[in-house]
């Protein structure tokens, strides 16, 4: 009995309302701008970190910099990203806005990375030192008492602020109707702006307290943990804060369940580090969807289908240039084009998915995962035809079932839902001895395609194109085909689907299974070109990459997916010459990916300079993003024409 | 920019009174490509109210959203009591006192009555209590349902939400877009005495209109505006004999 009180009131006091502080940043980012950010975890690691700083290098009081960076530094952040990288997001598409959070967080992480060295070990002491009162025969630290009251408090503020005050009722209106809001002369980006600064504020908070709990400061540790708080937020639907709340407190309590009562061997052990992934996944399935905030985004000149003849010749000449890079290429580098063409294919799932479907998939990596072991189970024994269709077959499988949730789930709610599968693979799949080996390595057989082998990289190089520029052709005829232009119209209005019968539900299914089979290939591939691999190759936190890379390249584009590919597989290369090579990468796939709040439509999409050019010599609006943005318009200005 | 005019007291406090309350000089105006304003010249008097008529597509709402800062005009002038609005944001032009009643959404539905009205206090220096005071004077069904959403109101006592803000927060002009649509005849004829009672008051007002009747019935100028230009200019009675052989089928009530 002891024992259940200590794990509820540590599951209230360490956890949930640290969770609760978090969630509650999120919904008032979200409700305020629309924008979901992914990097509410960077932005409490970061405040941890400067926390750290001020504290301990610079000897500050601990509560004066406590202070300095929740009310000062962390909303200061918040209100600057709004300024220079939200506020052009306001029309764009989902996967555009979702990719910039996710940029910022890596860019967080790369720039923590490189501001603090992580080989240094740097411990935050408790509040007061740890010491501890006793009420009613439960021993609580201050520590824990500063968290309730923290979250409490802020909780009742953020209350009193949005009922009481007029700035909080203005905010309000903005989320209600933006223009409407301008109109009775509340300016909607200061208070987007007041929105962002408060929830990165609050992310500082959850931060700066729950760093000390988890012993040395950890950069990716922190900014992961946070993650735990979207599962309390979609409690709330993004809406409530006091649904937030509960939903927090709910979480934090049964995780401390989950790690007190569960056995401690291995798997039940990473069966309670997963725990709030499962609450986030049950969330999202069992509670029902909150009205869809229809992000639509009209285009005002019609995106361009490549046709037959145009995509056949793109595939030969990509046959040809690889035929002659083959060449010309030797030893390592060989390896990174070998690579970056099988990513290419990877990130061609992307196009059909999310570029077509408009479906945000966060764990096209873990399908990857699935193809490179099907490869590995059946290409080494039956042949290495059977072991492609394995790979494609599992992960097509897998992809339907993951699929069968994302019927009813829309937008965020798929995203999120897909991340929390992805989190889930990693610990539960690839992270496991039993399917990966106790060295958790598998060696990827290399496909034998019609009697050539390939054990040469030369032969492997041009084979690759060859899958790339098949499925590419083949991704693009679809896009023309009925089943294409279906894709299109879900993603436009489900409503009007509905209308003419098309079957939603098929379609959906159809697309999604699909994409994760053309995932399993790429990834099976990917398998083959590395001949070795594991758990590290196919983590979730790289499907994040995987869509930023795409987007950033044009994700309705496949020539995108080929450059996207080879930039993805250049990066071990910066190793070389580099300390720390994933997190320079990360930091320039960050800065590109802020890039897109100017070109939602990515390198290789709608925006080319000659388009810009004739954009510029257009008429823009006084809110228009920007005149190079004119393809995305929002609805009310259609609307408004008339008349 | 030029300083913020005084939003209290009586209207036009800052100009004279010949200072016209609205000049629109040359304008043109597009969407991407779509011409839709082809030099729109226009002028509303100090307290005078002007009715804008035309069919559907003529360029009507397009004129309001760029007075109102919503949109920026290709070419051509806008003066707001003789001051040149170019660059002002939507917000600001509220708060110097252009106010817009937009066609068909003009409250929050997720915000109380109460919470309607203090947003309107953001056209500075007004006091909650006289902006809830003068509303539910006009309106006591406001009054009643103070503490209900916005959204739960009926078509009509929103359009009186709305419009209660235009009498509470005495704007230096009023653009009121469409005030009829989508509401029954009766409500209409009581919205319009709404407006007619604003006009004694004094203020200036630009009312964008389908239907002829209603709205040149309170006007003292008007003006027919098909493809872009305004095809004819004069009394509401030259205009309501001319109106139906300048737009047909959109012809008056």
């Amino acid at each position: 009995m002891n024992e259940f009180i200590s794990l509820t009131v540590a599951g209230i006091a360490t956890y949930g309302c640290v969770y609760a502080l978090t969630a509650m940043g999120l919904v008032v980012t979200y409700t305020t701008s629309g924008i979901f950010n992914f990097a509410q975890g960077a932005i409490g690691m970061i405040s941890a970190f400067f926390f750290y700083e001020l504290s301990r290098v610079w000897h500050i009081p601990a509560a004066l910099a406590l202070l300095i960076a929740v009310f000062i530094f962390a909303p200061a952040i918040g209100a600057l990203l709004e300024r220079l990288v939200m506020r052009r997001l306001e029309n764009a598409a989902l996967e555009a806005k979702l990719t910039v959070t996710i940029a910022l967080l890596l860019l967080g992480i790369a720039l923590a990375t490189a501001l603090w060295n992580p080989q240094t070990v740097r411990n935050l002491p408790n509040f007061f030192n740890g010491h501890q009162v006793s009420i009613g025969g439960v021993n609580l630290t201050y520590q824990q008492l500063i968290v309730v009251g923290a979250a409490v408090v802020a909780a009742i503020a953020l209350r009193l602020f949005f009922i009481y005050t007029r700035a909080g009722i203005a905010t309000r209106a903005v989320v209600d109707d933006r223009e409407l809001a301008a109109l009775t002369g509340a300016s909607p980006a200061r208070f987007a702006q007041l929105g962002w600064a408060m929830g990165c504020g609050l992310a500082a908070l959850a931060g700066i307290l729950i760093a000390p709990q988890q012993g040395a400061l950890d950069i990716t540790n922190l900014t992961l943990l946070v993650v735990n708080g979207y599962a309390a937020a979609m409690v709330g639907r993004l809406r409530s804060l006091p649904l937030t709340f509960v939903g927090a407190i709910v979480l934090g309590v049964l995780y401390s369940y989950a790690l007190g009562y569960l056995p401690s061997t291995l798997i039940w052990n990473d069966f309670a580090n997963i725990t709030p992934m499962l609450f986030l996944l049950l969330v999202i399935l069992v509670l029902p969807q909150s009205r869809a905030v229809l992000n639509r985004r009209i285009m005002v000149r019609a995106p361009r289908v490549v046709g037959l003849r145009e995509s056949l010749i793109a595939g030969v000449v990509l046959v040809a240039a690889g035929v002659v890079v083959s060449r010309l290429l030797s030893g390592a580098n060989l390896g990174y084009a070998n690579a970056g063409v099988a990513l290419g294919v990877i990130m061609l799932s992307l196009v059909l998915l999310t570029g077509y479907g408009g479906q945000v998939s966060l764990c096209q990596f873990s399908f990857a995962g699935l193809g490179a072991y099907a490869m590995y189970e059946v290409g080494g024994r039956g042949g290495s035809l059977l072991g492609i269709l394995a790979a494609m077959g599992l992960a097509g499988a897998v992809g339907a079932v993951v699929a069968l949730p994302s019927l009813r789930l829309r937008g965020l709610y798929l995203a999120l839902a897909t991340l929390a599968f992805a989190q889930g693979m990693d610990t539960y799949f690839f992270n496991n001895s039993q399917y990966f080996g106790a060295a958790l390595s598998i060696s990827v057989a290399r496909p034998d395609l019609f009697g050539f082998r390939l054990d040469s990289e030369r032969t492997l190089l041009i084979a690759l194109t060859v899958v790339f520029a098949v499925v590419a052709v083949l991704i693009l005829a679809l896009r023309r085909s009925r089943f294409g232009r279906r894709l299109v119209a879900i993603n436009d209005s489900p409503a009007a689907c509905l209308t003419v019968g098309v079957d939603m539900t098929r379609s959906k299914l159809a697309v999604f299974t699909l994409s994760a089979a053309i995932a399993g290939l790429g990834g099976a591939l990917y398998g083959g070109v590395q001949t070795q691999v594991g758990p590290n190759d196919f983590q979730f936190i790289l499907s994040l990459t995987l869509l930023l890379i795409a987007v950033v390249w044009g994700i309705r584009t496949t020539a995108g997916m080929l450059f996207g590919g080879i930039v993805f597989a250049l990066s071990p290369l910066l190793g070389q010459h580099l300390t720390h090579p994933r997190d320079i990468f990360n930091l320039m796939v960050g800065l590109a990916a802020i890039g897109v709040s100017q070109n939602p439509e990515g390198t290789f999409g709608g925006n080319t300079l000659l388009q810009r050019w004739r954009d510029s010599r257009r008429p823009g609006e006084p809110d228009a993003v920007a005149p190079s943005v004119g393809a995305s318009a929002g609805e009310g200005r259609l609307t408004h024409a008339a008349g | 920019m030029s300083e913020p005019v005084q939003s209290s007291g009586a209207p036009s406090s800052t100009a004279t009174a010949d200072t016209p309350a609205l000049q629109i000089e040359d304008m043109h105006a597009a969407y991407e490509r779509v011409e839709v304003l082809r030099g729109v010249n226009l002028t509303v008097g100090a307290g005078q109210v002007f009715a804008l008529l035309g069919p559907n597509g003529a360029g009507k709402s397009t004129t309001l959203r760029i007075v109102s800062g919503r949109m920026k005009p290709l070419r051509g002038r806008v003066l707001v009591d003789g001051r040149d609005i170019a660059g002002r944001s939507a917000d600001r032009l509220a708060r110097d006192g252009v106010c817009s009643v937009p066609e068909g959404r003009g409250v929050f539905p997720s915000l109380t009555v109460a919470e309607n009205l203090r947003m309107w206090t953001f056209r500075g220096g007004l006091r909650r209590s006289e902006v809830e005071d003068a509303a539910y004077g006009r309106f006591p069904r406001l009054a009643e349902r103070r503490k209900q959403l916005a959204g739960t109101l009926s078509g009509g006592e929103q359009q009186m939400l709305a419009m209660s803000r235009a009498l509470s927060t005495k704007p230096k002009l009023l653009l009121l877009d469409e005030i009829s649509m989508g509401l029954a005849p009766l409500i209409v004829a009581e919205l319009y005495e709404v407006v007619g009672q604003i006009a004694r008051e004094g203020f200036a007002i630009l009312l964008v209109e389908q239907f002829a009747s209603t709205a040149l019935a309170v006007a003292e100028r008007a003006a027919v505006m098909v493809q872009g230009r305004i095809e004819m200019e004069g009394t509401p009675a030259e205009i309501g004999a001319a109106a139906g052989a300048l737009y047909l089928g959109a012809g008056s009530k």
